[in-house]
């Protein structure tokens, strides 16, 4: 047992997730709601600032409730992990704080229907959600520097992530003063929407498949290399996008590098170990966590037929929606139902498959698709495709928030504060060494 | 004494932190009323942004650098008070850091207001948010000391948890009233009414009053609050306090015409005067040598020339009691705190009392331009035939550099300290970590 830096056992922080994902899930129903009532309501005032509530959709969801599922997560196996817990609760409480406040002020000033509202009073809400980041910093840090050496099999992603995101904090703030400048906020989606959740979903990846089931998808000295691969990609993708919106001729083939980095993505999660060893050998996983997996390359093609076809110079608009609505939360819900079953010490062969928001995840994205071909011109203009798109999206995004209602209040299975994987991680089979004598 | 506690006395000593933040940043505010003066802000900007700018620099002063010094007591002082800690190391780090974080952005958005205003009111209401998220955070353990019932162990316990009930509601009063701002472009009567209620005359006189009496009263032992006082004095100030209130909400509602609205402000102000300065010029007077602060009582005298004061601004002038809530900002509630504080530095110290150095530069350039602002405030108004016979500007720079004079003052006596004078300096200071002990810990008198 290790100590954290107050002399109490590092494992405290062991089950405070429930708060976070049940923050996250209330706040993505609300969420999809208010983007329901504005494209079916308000459509052409949706139509006229659609670049400032993309932005501020970013901000929602990205800092927003996936924030708060990236956090939940974070201090719940981290300290487990690494047998280290350089935070306290006040972090916890400032966090969750700060991320519900944040979303419901960006929501409400989006919701009052008024351009120069939501930019004024967003900025309110942008502010509380890049604090919360920032608010981490100093964990992140101490996390960093006390970790486990040697090898993981997330090494890099769980450790050197966290790092940044006082940057990611401030950057989701200075984004929000500069959206009327179109520059600024292509970088900022490059680095954030494009990036930096490309690298989480690929955290989410190997942290399910390589680490909690033990896939050996990439081994485990390699990982650190693969991180360092995906982030020169990533950098290389945000100086690309830079270039090309400041005017510097790079050529064309700059305008598919979102759908590079994805596929590199998604090439490095290994699909064929995955689907061989999910399907065929028919070993238990997380289905929302497998089919994300499979929603990258849907989001890669989606990015490329919009770089050679759309009139979307600077950003995948379609591509980098399905990430961030579709292969994003069914990740992390996928992770985070993973993790509370693990809490409730549930055997892995009998734990729910949640097909139910697999399929309507990807009945909505096919659906998003769709409206995606439509506005590239490659499909014909049929006028139910959104209402539809949008019922469905309903139902899928408020699946995490039902799950949660049903876990917490109606039916509370057996828990324990620490959870049945992560929470013998470090002992020892044999610890006295028997097996030598 | 509860030594099951002891391990939850980690907040004890943390204040030099908040104090030393609060030196340094009362010095930039300051820069920026030097630049605000010098550039003829006023002037140069349009009457939109000058607004922006007046409740930001406000805002920067009294949920900026002052309540700094007001955390920093509290901080310190709850955990052993209270015997309790319910707040972690981060809260601490976060409301500091954020404090400052959010004056240095008030400041850089000054610089930029008169060049790019679209940007600077943007940086603005960052600046603005950062101090209203610092101040909740700094204030929220009162409400878990007041949930849990650990201010029924002291007497009086509940007094230092009513200014910080006010900081959490001012906080989310400001985001308010900027909001209202920011979607209307100015500021309703009412909301100007609720910021100045709030901000300076229920917050700053409670600080005052919570630290006079905390400082005289539980440290220093003088029986200030004790029979009619302690009872009906209280009850009666709280009235007091709410008579001002209904008549501040109603000033800036329906009866904005009315003659005497404003002479209720002066109710808690000489009441407040009324329960505190007998029993302490008593006390003063009586035979023997008295160890206690002067800031602390230099702040209570200042309570009737404050009502004083304010009487004859609600009747004869039009002023909106500018001068007295001045007087009343920096001689009773800033005074007060900064008193305290350095009275429970020097606990820290162990310092035995009689040998205690005084602030007297502080002191007396702070009352200085204090009495000079009250001579101007009286001089300059057209309806009194008092007249100075000095040129108006003279006591303009007059009131400036001995203000500024005593705030570098304040700035030096904390580097001071913390460079030269830490070598005797102890983690619990020498009153309070003994108040819970008994005087026979074995009970050998009943024997």
């Amino acid at each position: 047992m290790r100590w954290d830096f107050r002399g109490r056992d590092h494992r405290w922080a062991s089950g405070t997730y429930v708060d976070f994902f049940l923050a996250s899930g209330m706040m993505t129903f609300l969420y999809i709601i208010a983007l329901s009532v504005i494209t079916v309501t308000m459509n052409d005032w949706y139509r006229d600032n659609i670049d400032l509530l993309a932005h501020a959709s970013f901000l929602v969801v990205g800092f927003g409730w996936l924030g708060a599922l990236l956090m939940g997560i974070g201090f719940d196996i981290l300290p487990l992990i690494h047998r280290v817990t350089a935070f306290d609760q006040g972090v916890l409480k400032l966090t969750i704080g700060l991320n519900i406040s944040g979303q419901l002020a960006m929501l409400l000033a989006i919701l009052t229907f008024d351009a120069a509202i939501l930019r004024r009073v967003g900025l309110y809400g942008a502010t509380l959600l890049g604090m919360q980041f920032l608010v981490v910093g100093p964990s992140a840090w101490r996390a960093f520097r006390g970790r486990v050496r040697g090898d993981d099999p997330v090494s890099g992603f769980t450790h050197t992530l966290p790092i940044f995101f006082p940057l990611i904090g401030v950057s989701a703030i200075v984004s929000w003063m500069m959206a009327d400048s179109d520059h600024a906020l292509v970088v900022f989606k490059a680095i954030f929407a494009e990036g930096f959740w490309s690298l989480i979903m690929m955290a989410i990846l190997l942290g399910h498949f390589n680490r909690r089931l033990d896939w050996d998808i990439i081994p485990s000295n390699r990982t650190r290399a693969t991180f360092l691969v995906l982030v020169f990609a990533v950098v290389a993708h945000v100086a690309l996008t830079w270039a090309r919106v400041s005017d510097l001729y790079v050529g064309d083939w700059t305008r598919f590098s979102y759908a590079a980095l994805l596929a590199l993505v998604f090439l490095f999660s290994r699909p064929d170990k995955t689907l061989r060893f999910a399907w065929f050998e028919r070993r238990p996983h997380s289905s929302l966590i497998l089919a994300a997996q499979m929603m990258i390359p849907y989001a890669a093609v989606l990015a490329t037929l919009e770089a050679a076809y759309g009139e979307v110079v600077f950003f995948s608009h379609y591509g980098v929606h399905i990430m961030m609505l579709s292969a994003l939360p069914m990740g992390f819900w996928g992770f985070a139902f993973w993790l509370h079953e693990d809490h409730c010490h549930l055997d892995i062969k009998e734990r729910s498959s949640n097909r139910t928001m697999v399929i309507l995840m990807v009945i909505g994205s096919l659906f998003f698709c769709w409206l995606g071909l439509m506005d590239v011109g490659l499909a014909q203009e049929v006028g139910w495709a959104r209402p539809i798109d949008m019922i469905v999206a309903i139902f899928a995004l408020s699946y995490p928030a039902a799950w949660w209602a049903k876990e917490a209040f109606f039916d509370p299975p057996e828990w324990h504060r620490l959870p049945m994987y992560y929470g013998t991680l470090h002992q020892e089979e044999d610890p006295y060494i028997l097996g030598e004598e | 004494m509860r030594l099951e506690r002891t391990a939850e006395m980690w907040p004890v000593g943390n204040y030099l932190e908040f104090f030393l933040a609060a030196a340094f940043t009362q010095l930039l505010f300051w820069i920026l009323m030097a630049y605000r003066y010098l550039s003829d802000f006023g002037e140069v900007v349009d009457y939109t942004t000058w607004q922006w700018s007046t409740f930001a620099v406000i805002l920067n002063c009294t949920m900026g650098w002052m309540i700094l010094v007001g955390m920093g007591i509290a901080s310190n002082l709850w955990p052993i008070v209270y015997q309790n800690t319910p707040f972690n190391p981060s809260i601490i780090r976060a409301g500091i850091s954020m404090n400052i974080a959010g004056q240095v952005v008030v400041f850089i958005a000054h610089l930029l207001l008169q060049r790019q205003v679209s940007v600077a009111d943007q940086v603005l209401t960052i600046g603005v948010s950062l101090l209203c998220l610092s101040a909740f955070i700094g204030a929220s353990p009162a409400w878990s000391y007041w949930r849990s019932g650990d201010h029924r162990r002291i007497t009086w316990g509940w007094l230092p948890l009513v200014p910080a009930g006010f900081t959490m509601l001012l906080s989310l009063a400001v985001v308010g009233i900027w909001l209202e701002f920011l979607v209307g472009r100015e500021f309703s009567f009412f909301s100007q009414g609720m910021f100045v209620l709030l901000n300076v005359d229920l917050l700053w006189m409670t600080i005052g009053f919570a630290c006079v009496v905390g400082h005289l009263q539980r440290r220093c032992e003088w029986p200030l609050l004790t029979g009619w006082r302690g009872r009906s004095g209280i009850i009666l100030l709280v009235m007091a306090f709410a008579i001002h209130t209904g008549a501040m909400l109603l000033d800036h509602t329906i009866w904005n015409e009315k003659w005497w609205i404003e002479l209720p402000f002066i109710l808690p102000i000489l009441w407040m005067a009324f329960l505190l300065l007998p029993p302490i010029l008593q006390r003063i007077a009586a035979p023997g040598h008295q160890v206690y602060n002067r800031a602390v009582v230099a702040a209570v005298l200042w309570l009737p020339i404050i009502g004083v004061l304010a009487a004859w601004e609600a009747l004869y002038t039009n002023t909106g009691l500018i001068n007295a809530r001045y007087l009343m900002l920096f001689g009773f509630g800033m005074q007060a705190a900064f008193g305290f504080s350095i009275w429970m530095h020097q606990d820290h110290k162990h310092l035995p009392e009689v040998r205690r150095r005084q602030p007297w530069v502080f002191i007396i350039c702070l009352n200085l331009s204090l009495l000079v602002h009250l001579l101007h405030a009286f001089a300059e108004n057209p309806g009194t035939s008092f007249k100075l016979g000095i040129d108006s500007i003279y006591l303009t720079y007059l009131e400036l550099v001995t203000l500024l004079f005593a705030m570098i003052t304040w700035l030096g006596w904390w580097i001071h300290e913390i460079v030269l004078g830490l070598h005797d300096w102890h983690k619990m200071p020498m009153f309070y970590s003994t108040i819970y002990q008994t005087d026979d810990p074995y009970i050998l008198g009943e024997e």
